[in-house]
């Protein structure tokens, strides 16, 4: 996984890809979700779970941790805790959140450098 | 509350519109609203909304660290349009507490991020406080990367919270930088000193640089960082497709 900081956590989307080669109706739907409120670029990875290919980089991340359905989102803590979000709205909350500390701001540069060009 | 599907309708009957159009829109669906004017060429929508609503809310953020030049255009700009003009400052005390503790340049030593979020991010988070939408004038063409996706009306994905909903308007997301200069030559509008001296985008003075024919704008910004350090780790070129 490609990291840069390494004191910034990570976020790896997983998403399903059917048997036909696209992905499925609801990893759309997200896909979709993310572009329209910007996120689609705040992934550091994203990781295709292939149908019927349990070696696949998504599939085996899911099995790893325990994870049914996808597609979801895997929070990576620098110090290598890793948190399973599954639901969009938890993991846009997650993002949304912006602090008043000092380094609460530094963060929200960090995770939107696009807010530094104001 | 205000979901973030309502919007895809709307960004998507202006993703083609004029600029003029989409602001027209923008201020008569909300009253609450108040332009971003960053001291650049972003004043074409300054030009455009005061002919739309006189009078229309404009802020600016004064970080401390701006050219001489770029505080004479934020003037002149007051002077000449019949705008309300709210300028931000940081709050003095984050600012004292991180000169105290680190000087007047840490930003060489330890990347932008922290001087930017108590210079422009604390002030914009409390204006945006007061808000129901705000208007920007991010360009799709500024950076490929993390601004390829900018649609002309979203949900802001940073400033929303759970039982709150901002609305962040682009009306320059499709205009390039030559379409914004069109409009600057044509209208006759003021621009800032420092575009002819070869600034393309214009931040505080310790932080931005002229550059050179043919360099991209966003090379003059924070020049001492990495370019996998200035995206933080969400530089498109970071992000591993499937496939």
């Amino acid at each position: 996984m490609t990291t840069v900081s390494g004191t910034e956590p990570t976020v790896v989307f997983v998403k399903k890809i059917q048997a036909g080669g696209e992905a499925c109706a609801k990893c759309r739907d997200i896909e979709q979700r993310l572009r329209f409120d910007g996120l689609m670029n705040r992934l550091d990875e994203i990781l295709a779970a292939r149908e019927g290919d349990p070696d696949s980089p998504g599939a085996m991340l899911a099995e790893r941790l325990g994870v049914r359905r996808a597609p979801f989102f895997v929070i990576r803590d620098p110090d290598g805790g890793e948190r399973v979000i599954e639901s969009y709205l938890a993991f846009k909350r997650w993002f949304s959140t912006v602090g008043s500390t000092t380094g609460d701001l530094k963060d929200v540069v960090d995770r939107h450098p696009d807010l530094a060009f104001v | 509350m205000t979901t973030t599907f309502e919007f895809e309708p709307i960004a998507g009957r202006f993703a083609d519109r004029h600029p003029e159009e989409i602001l027209e829109w923008a201020l008569g669906q909300y009253g609450n609203i108040s332009v971003s004017f960053s001291g650049a060429e972003d004043v074409v929508l300054v030009d455009m909304a005061c002919r739309i609503r006189p009078g229309v809310p404009v802020f600016t953020l004064d970080t401390g660290r701006l050219h001489a030049d770029t505080y004479r255009f934020i003037e002149t700009v007051r002077e000449t349009y019949p705008i309300e003009l709210d300028v931000l400052h940081p709050d003095a005390e984050q600012l004292n507490q991180l000169v105290r503790e680190k000087g007047l340049f840490s930003f060489y030593r330890d990347g932008h991020g922290e001087c930017c979020g108590i210079r422009k991010v604390g002030p914009l988070s409390r204006k945006l406080a007061t808000l129901d939408a705000w208007i920007t004038g991010q360009r799709r063409d500024q950076s490929p990367d993390t601004r390829a996706e900018v649609p002309v009306v979203q949900r802001d994905g940073v400033f929303s919270g759970p039982d709150r909903t901002l609305v962040k308007i682009n009306p320059l997301a499709n205009w390039s930088s030559a379409d914004v200069w069109k409009y600057i030559r044509e209208n006759d509008v003021p621009f800032n000193e420092l575009h002819r001296k070869g600034f393309a985008s214009i931040g505080c003075e310790p932080c931005t640089r002229a550059v050179l024919p043919n360099q991209h704008e966003r090379e003059g910004r924070w020049w001492w960082e990495s370019s996998a350090e200035k995206e933080c780790g969400l530089h498109a070129d970071n992000v591993r497709k499937a496939g």
